[in-house]
């Protein structure tokens, strides 16, 4: 089959706010970039982020770029890279005023600098006091990021390439990238991309899971094409999981109805978050609160006909305060639980929100892999940056508005690498090996011959169920051996599913089975790597790795203080070691301790 | 316009809207006339924060082909949730 291939210097997959960052980056240099996308840029996932964007400006309290280095090392559990959270907090007031000139309607304070609110496990001082970190545009952040990025990038000339699906990495004889494939939606036509730089910006893959905050958009495609292309898929164990997802649909409502006054009951109207954390209660850090209600539920004492979640009570407010703080939310209860909060409590589940791992990158966002006796060689033209990278500053659990940071900060990064690898020459346009769209086309031959195999729904379905029971927010040895077996078996029946719509044009029967075979590599990675952790870290708890003198949380920094490297070819895990150096020789390093709040 | 392009157009970057309209997509979406589908690639169109409040009904639509096509996509929507839940009744404000 003939192939048309489009030529440019960098092709970005991805229109998020670090594919929309990275692109600038590069158009304003006058490379020929392309940005390909599966919707239009400003209906990528970006725009559900409302809470804000980090950076130590210091414009409502007094802040240093190192106290929020030290809250980002201690959020990932001491699992984050030093050095790229280094560059990362220092880079953050650079890249959000930036933003701010590129037209960012930040909120202003009243001698008009960006205004900063408190948000959880941020604080001033090592730990001392909440600070005012996070910069936002009234609950619109994400989608007033994306609306400037965008128009910014259409001022450079950068080429958008919407409704383009990407298929498959495109790697020759030497493992070096030489960019992907993709597939027109209008017209089922599969073209090559070639290029001198790939970038990856594809978001998350939160939709493996059966209860998520992600939208429908979320499959994971860079990773699991960066596995089909053997790059291995770092720390995929770590998901963080939101206390408070409506049961069932997954919409999340903010840790804002617990502070209006929300408690959290059992089937027995019981407060049990009081036998949890005398304390702050129904305040507790979210993955404890999610655990507190995970025991509830697995002991018998959830609501509902299956007992599987647990209530959200705010009927004790007054209706006026619902109705004037808690607007939004009432409309999410309404909608999604068919309930009423001023006389119904919420149905509430534990509901994955965040992939910390991802694609193994650098701080300068390059894809590096293990070779020989180096753990960190860059493939050449291949970068990643956003949800999809693990660069990794997120280590084992990520703080809220740090992602949109991370975004910013590694999409500018990767951008200003590729630029650099252009000019000085190490990158140049290498041939196209002959079966470059070879692997693409298979998979759309077999999609479009196959007479008869089980439909992609039900097949994410039984995905999704596996990776909620096996691999959730707590977790149990016997759960995620058999959950390994169970996934493998869900991969089988990946290889198997059946469309009816065999047309060309606008399939989105077949666009929805190439993203489930997308999403079961994450599936795997996220299993296999959790079964294998034996220890507690940030997001990943295991129930035979308790808290003890001898491993506090029931953490082991002698055994596990390691990132994991899961390859799809015989699901092999490697490891490497997290780098506890920052980037600075004159940088006080964050050093290990406990992590309590 | 292809129905499959519209079809792909009610994937949306908020999770909200998603859900709304998977129903719709599977019980009502086939039967929309010409006119219908030409009104429904119109509201699409609009970003998500816009739309959201219009669809859940908190906003109200500002033309009144929209506000037939939301009563559609909320009945679906109540349909499926009532299934789910078992329970009938369900307060909406469709
Ligand atoms: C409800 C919610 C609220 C949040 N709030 C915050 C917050 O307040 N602060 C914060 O810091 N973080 C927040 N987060 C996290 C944050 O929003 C995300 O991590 C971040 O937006 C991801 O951005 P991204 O650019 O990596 O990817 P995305 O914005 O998800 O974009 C991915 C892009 O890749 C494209 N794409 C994917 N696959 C393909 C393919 N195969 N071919 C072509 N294109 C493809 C998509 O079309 C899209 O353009 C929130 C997350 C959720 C779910």
């Amino acid at each position: 089959m003939n192939v048309e291939t489009y030529t440019f210097d960098a092709v970005i997959v991805g229109a998020g706010g670090a594919g929309l960052r990275a692109a600038l980056q590069l158009a304003e240099a006058g490379l020929r970039t392309a940005v390909l996308t599966k919707v239009f840029p400003t209906r990528s996932h970006t725009v559900a982020a409302q809470g804000g964007v980090a950076a130590s400006l210091g414009n409502s309290t007094p802040d240093h770029w190192h106290w929020h280095m030290y809250d980002t090392v201690k959020g990932s559990d001491w699992l984050g890279d030093q050095d790229a959270i280094e560059f990362m907090c220092r880079k953050a007031n650079e890249v959000v005023i930036e933003l701010e000139h590129y037209g960012m309607p930040f909120d202003r304070t009243d001698e008009g600098k960006i205004y900063q609110r408190p948000f959880g496990g941020h604080s001033m001082n090592y730990g001392e006091a909440p600070v005012m970190r996070s910069c936002a545009a009234a609950d619109r952040t994400g989608h007033a990021m994306l609306h400037a990025l965008y128009q910014r990038n259409v001022r450079a000339r950068t080429q958008f390439f919407v409704e383009w699906m990407a298929l498959d990495l495109i790697r020759d004889q030497d493992g070096d990238v030489l960019g992907v494939t993709a597939m027109e939606m209008e017209t089922g036509k599969v073209a090559i991309f070639h290029a001198k730089a790939t970038i990856f910006a594809t978001g998350g893959a939160g939709r493996i899971y059966y209860s998520s905050t992600n939208a429908f958009i979320n499959t994971g495609d860079g990773l699991g094409m960066a596995a089909r292309a053997g790059i291995p898929l770092e720390d995929m164990e770590f998901w963080q999981f939101h206390p408070t997802g409506v049961a069932g649909a997954g919409v999340l409502i903010t840790e804002g109805v617990r502070g209006e006054g929300g408690i959290l009951r059992n089937c027995n109207g019981e407060r049990f978050m009081e036998r949890y954390a005398p304390n702050l209660k129904d305040l507790a850090s979210r993955d404890v609160v999610s655990r507190a209600m995970v025991t509830e539920i697995n002991e018998g004492r959830g609501c509902g006909p299956n007992k599987d979640y647990v209530l959200l009570d705010i009927t004790h407010l007054p209706p006026e305060t619902i109705l004037k703080r808690l607007p939004g939310i009432r409309e999410i209860a309404i909608q999604f639980a068919g309930v009423d909060p001023i006389n119904e409590p919420i149905p509430v589940v534990p509901t994955v929100h965040y992939q910390m791992g991802g694609i193994p990158t650098n701080y300068k966002g390059q894809v590096v892999v293990p070779k020989g006796d180096d753990l960190e060689v860059p493939v050449v033209g291949f970068y990643a940056a956003g949800e999809c990278a693990c660069a990794s500053v997120h280590g084992a659990n990520r703080l809220g508005t740090n992602s949109l940071l991370d975004l910013l900060v590694f999409g500018k990064a990767s951008g200003e690498t590729v630029i650099e690898d252009i000019q000085s020459g190490n990158l140049r346009l290498k041939p196209l090996p002959k079966d470059a769209a070879d692997l693409s086309l298979a998979r759309i031959n077999r999609l479009n011959t196959a007479t008869s195999g089980e439909t992609v729904a039900d097949v994410l379905l039984d995905m999704q169920r596996t990776m909620q029971k096996h691999a959730g927010v707590f977790r149990f040895a016997h759960l995620l051996k058999e959950g390994v077996a169970r996934i493998l078996q869900v991969e089988e029946r990946v290889k198997h599913t059946f469309i009816n719509d065999k047309s060309m044009v606008w399939n989105t029967a077949r666009i929805e089975a190439l993203e489930l075979e997308n999403m079961i590599e994450v599936a795997k990675a996220t299993m296999i790597s959790a079964e294998a952790r034996k220890e507690s870290r940030g997001a990943h708890v295991r129930d035979d790795c308790p808290d003890t003198p001898e491993f506090p949380n029931g953490r082991n920094d002698k055994e596990w203080l390691k990132h994991t490297l899961w390859y799809r070819e015989g699901n092999r895990l490697t490891y490497k070691p997290v780098h506890l150096k920052p980037l600075h020789p004159d940088t006080q390093p964050i050093a290990l301790a406990k992590r309590t709040y | 316009m292809e129905k499959g392009r519209i079809r792909w157009r009610c994937r949306r970057a908020l999770l909200e809207l998603d859900l709304v309209f998977r129903p719709f997509l599977a019980e009502g979406f086939d039967q929309l006339s010409d006119a219908e589908l030409a009104a429904l690639v119109e509201m699409l169109a609009l970003e998500d924060h816009d739309l959201w409040p219009m669809v859940h009904g908190t906003k109200p639509a500002p033309r009144s082909d929209w506000q037939a096509l939301i009563a559609k996509i909320q009945a679906a929507h109540r349909r499926q949730t009532q299934e789910l839940l078992g329970t009938p009744g369900g307060e909406t404000n469709a």
